[in-house]
């Protein structure tokens, strides 16, 4: 411990600031190493990388990487065994542009195995610990998930930015139980390639900062189209907001449910009445479909999982068992030892849900409640600007809270920020306050490549409390 | 040879229940037909499609590394939009890729991106000739269901029953799917439907054709209708010659045909076809794959744009005629021998040389053409030299010999000596008529002539004349008049030979 402290302090002398943040950041993250945050560290490569920028004329700065985005050279294992020890020979797009732009990258952080979950507590390598407070050697705050360890990562300073990925909450979720900004864009406005998919149509790369303005900043520092990405899109530029003066904000009702805690009701109560004293309009909704949002993803979230966990069969790539006495043992001894039940149970539900005589019954269904959930959302952008939520039902819980229920408290998080991946509409979370010491969250949502938009409310909001 | 033995058989029995049995089951097949497009790269990746070593052409994608998503090949849209022209299909709209899942080792994702519900062409139709050996050639319509462009497996090679090798160059390389009604009746309008697409796809630069490449791989269902009732049918998967669709939809046919008559069912399967032509069990068709389809969720839906459509429509109408067409329907060739021209390089190559050293009217015909290509073919078994000679030299001497026969200035014995000598002379020699000059091979038709060579041939060979005259023998009488042909330097013709000596010997 001495030794290193001094060898640290001997390389702060020789080096310029720009390379000193590079360095800080490698030193918090080795001090926070018992919080999981990391899956692999990447110093080596963050000062290479803070070399050539500096030589380049470009200002590094420390980004953490979620790893499920492919970084060339680099094991991304998605937190699952099955890919544990997998080196990508390409490097994501997103990946390509931030570090293009400066950005070090000191590691991959770590999250639930192949990004199922709210807790971060699932994956192969270990759990993801909050660092806002510290209960016991058993037991710790959850940091929110999937994207946990990219979210702890910018919340303690490792990094001034992180990616994550965001499906059905996964940035935003972590955001609001870190006290920092997490933003989703939208769909297709980064570019995808690169992005170890969940469920295609809905993952979003997703940015953390701890301001909503570096938000935008690194959106506009990572978007434009990808040829990669057929489903990639341009954001048109949109005029800046400078006040919620004048501002339609919608509040649906139907997020008002049996799930949101009283402090989370509180914190939301508070901020629409800041925004009214501000001059926004206030506007009451009904989403009436949103109830069936948590069925509907369950469905296309599984059907996709099923899909897109196919490739797993160990033939060229990816954990093999020693269990290959028939081509078809193999498959199935492979990908049952090194997927988690997570994983497996939603492989199960996915191609049940695609078989052809429960096909109409699950899967298409699914499919049209997704359109009218879409409809509604994107209606409701037609009454007004922006709509704003809770995030999550309240503060992050403890391990303990969500081992004893069996993890079901987890879906009832994903309520709140489900509809905005199902419509891909930009939606970010605000900090907006804390309870105990725990960090609330709030979410605003805009129309489809308003982008812009919930940026420009969030940091007004922001520096408004 | 077991194979022709067991039809034969199969056969016997089948004419012993008799024939009217028979008659009442009617073999019902539909074809698809999976044709690899020669595009420079793959379907969805950049990965070149040219020829290898095992995994050299593979692409992160191709081998579906996590993380990669698929990019639509522009040029693979043009030729499946030509295809679509070719085969009189409607383009609708839109059209849309879908993942079937199935594992296997040669299928990396666990899924094949193909078009199932909404395919780039639907609706078309396919006119080509059957024709064989003692068949009247009849014109047959076929409807064509749709086209749709999918990925291509890799290919896995099965070293022993314990290691299979899987090599990735083919993984998704750009194939169109033909699927047509099952609206063919025999094997042999199965197979000239094939030959004849293939000829297409080569000349409207789609596909290669080189089938013992896989270039064009066909799946046969094959079922018996009984007093048109439909049967169940099978599949018959992966055959990649005309020789093992010929053979195996007819072994197909006999087999249900055994299975029914005798009072059997015909499973539900799919059926490989082995080396010899016979069908064989692979998979249980009974517990059907469920593939599972999905919409592809990376790719957003191909809207043809109105340019394209015209763009493969004018490039089709540019390329003219395929070979077979022309040689058909210009040329006046019966459309056997116009496919089987077209399908052979050296063959088109010499029949292009003949029919552009048109000497003089009238033009050779094809039935004379055809004819003496066949002699020369005789000619040349023993030859060292390939049939047909590709030189520009002999074709010319080809055509001129065709012509001296037809204006009978050269017997048919001489111009098949004729045709041995220029089919294997690798010197530079004469032309034709110089060398039939100097050496006075013309035809002697003057009667008189005829008289005097016969009878003093005749009296060379006294003797044997006597065995004629006395025994009226065909061997004898055959004998002398080879010698006499020899003696005349096969100038005159047999016919006539034969005539003048009959008249001298009396009978």
């Amino acid at each position: 411990m001495e030794r290193v402290c001094i060898l640290s302090s001997f390389r702060f002398r020789f080096l310029s600031d720009e390379m000193q943040r590079v360095e800080s950041a490698i030193e918090k993250a080795v001090k926070l190493r018992s919080h999981g945050i990391f899956i692999s560290e990447t110093f080596e490569l963050a000062r290479q990388q803070a070399k050539r920028a500096i030589e380049n004329g470009i200002t590094p700065f420390p980004v953490v990487i979620k790893d499920c985005f492919l970084t060339k050279g680099i094991p991304t294992t998605c937190a699952s065994q099955m890919l544990e020890k997998y080196v990508p020979p390409v490097d994501a797009t997103v990946v390509e542009r931030i570090v293009a732009k400066g950005g070090c990258i000191v590691g991959k952080a770590n999250l639930d195995e192949f990004c199922m979950g709210t807790s971060s507590a699932l994956g192969h390598f270990g759990p993801v610990k909050s660092a806002l407070s510290k209960i016991s050697e058993d037991d710790w705050i959850i940091p929110g998930g999937s994207s946990g360890g990219s979210a702890v990562a910018v919340q303690t300073g490792i990094a001034d930015v992180a990616l994550g990925s965001d499906t059905g909450g996964s940035t935003r979720n972590p955001a609001a139980f870190n006290g920092i900004f997490g933003f989703k864009p939208t769909h297709g406005v980064l570019s995808r390639y690169g992005l170890i998919p969940l469920v295609n149509s809905l993952d979003t790369p997703s940015i953390f900062a701890r301001s909503a303005e570096e938000c935008w900043q690194f959106l506009e520092a990572l978007k434009g189209v990808d040829s990669f990405d057929s489903t990639s899109i341009d954001l048109p530029d949109k005029r800046a907001i400078d006040s919620v003066k004048g501002l339609r904000i919608g509040v649906p009702l139907e997020y008002h449910n049996e799930c949101l805690s009283e402090i989370g009701w509180r914190y939301w109560n508070r901020v629409v009445g800041t925004l009214k004293k501000d001059g926004a309009e206030i506007k009451q909704l009904s989403l009436p479909t949103t109830k069936y949002s948590l069925a509907c993803y369950s469905v296309i979230a599984a059907a996709d999982v099923a899909s897109n966990m196919a490739r797993y069969d160990s033939v060229a790539y990816g954990h093999r068992s020693s269990n290959d006495s028939s081509t078809n043992e193999m498959y199935a001894s492979s990908r049952s030892e090194s997927l988690n039940t997570v994983v497996r149970r939603r492989i199960f539900a996915g191609n049940y849900f695609l078989m052809r005589k429960y096909r109409k019954l699950y899967y298409e269904r699914a499919l049209k409640i997704r359109r009218i959930i879409n409809d509604e959302l994107l209606s409701a952008f037609e009454q007004v600007d922006v709509i704003i939520t809770p995030t999550a039902s309240g503060t992050a819980p403890k391990y303990s809270e969500l081992r004893d229920t069996l993890f079901s408290k987890e879906d009832d998080d994903d309520y709140f920020t489900q509809a905005a991946n199902l419509a891909g509409v930009p939606s970010i979370s605000v900090p907006v306050g804390n309870n105990d010491g725990l960090p609330i969250g709030i979410q605003l949502m805009a129309n489809r490549l308003n982008d812009r938009t919930v940026c420009d409310v969030a940091r007004i909001l922001s520096n408004r409390l | 040879m077991i194979l022709t033995r067991r039809l034969k058989s199969a056969s016997a029995a089948l004419a012993k229940a008799g024939r009217t049995e028979k008659s009442r089951y009617k073999p019902v097949i539909g074809l698809e037909v999976h044709i690899q497009l020669n595009t420079a790269t793959k379907l969805f990746s950049r990965a070149s499609t040219s020829e290898a070593s095992p995994n050299r052409r593979v692409s992160p994608l191709d081998m579906a590394t996590p993380g990669t998503l698929p990019h639509l090949n522009r040029q693979s849209v043009h030729r499946a939009l030509k295809m679509a022209r070719l085969m009189r299909c409607t383009i609708p709209e839109w059209s849309r890729f879908d993942r079937k899942h199935y594992f296997y080792a040669d299928m990396p994702a666990g899924y094949q991106i193909t078009q199932n519900e909404r395919p780039i062409a639907k609706c078309g139709k396919f006119g080509f000739y059957v024709f064989d050996e003692h068949l009247e050639p009849y014109w047959k319509e076929v409807d064509i269901i749709q086209l749709q462009l999918e990925q291509d497996s890799g290919k896995t090679i099965h070293l022993d029953p314990h290691r299979s090798l899987v090599d990735y160059n083919r993984a998704g390389c750009a194939l169109v799917e033909v699927v047509t009604t099952p609206c063919f009746q025999t094997s042999l309008e199965a197979i000239r439907f094939v030959q004849h697409l293939r000829l297409l796809l080569i000349h409207h630069n789609i596909c290669d054709g080189e089938l013992h490449k896989g270039h064009m791989r066909v799946d046969a269902n094959v079922s018996l209708s009984f007093d048109d009732v439909g049967g169940v049918r099978t599949e018959i998967k992966n055959m990649n010659s005309i020789r093992t669709i010929h053979t195996a939809i007819n072994y197909e046919i006999e087999r249900q045909f055994e299975i029914l008559s005798a009072g059997g069912t015909v499973a539900n399967e799919t059926r490989a076809a082995d080396a010899d032509g016979r069908t064989i069990e692979m998979r249980d068709k009974e517990e059907e794959t469920d593939y599972r389809f999905m919409v592809e969720p990376n790719l957003p839906k191909l809207f043809v744009k109105k340019q394209w459509v015209e763009q493969a429509a004018l490039e089709i109408s540019r390329a003219g005629k395929a070979k077979f067409e022309e040689l058909r329907d210009s040329a006046g060739f019966d459309p056997r021998s116009a496919v089987h021209i077209a399908e052979d390089p050296c063959l088109s190559a010499f029949i292009d040389r003949c029919l552009s050293h048109e000497m003089q009217r009238p033009l050779l015909n094809p039935s004379e053409i055809l004819f003496w290509m066949r002699e020369l073919k005789t000619v040349m078994q023993r030859s060292k030299a390939t049939y047909p000679p590709q030189s520009d030299f002999f074709a010319r001497q080809f055509v001129q010999l065709v012509l001296f026969f037809r204006e009978q200035r050269l017997t048919r014995l001489r111009v098949l000596d004729l045709l041995r000598y220029y089919s294997s002379s690798e010197e530079v020699v004469d032309d034709v008529t110089t060398f039939c000059d100097q050496n006075q091979f013309w035809r002697i038709t003057d009667p008189e002539e005829i008289e005097k060579a016969v009878r003093n041939s005749i009296a060379k060979n006294s003797k044997l004349a006597g065995k004629v005259k006395g025994a009226a023998n065909m061997k004898s009488f055959n004998r002398l008049r080879n010698l006499i042909v020899e003696d005349t330097q096969k100038c005159v013709e047999l016919e006539d030979v034969q005539k003048e000596m009959r008249k001298c010997l009396g009978f």
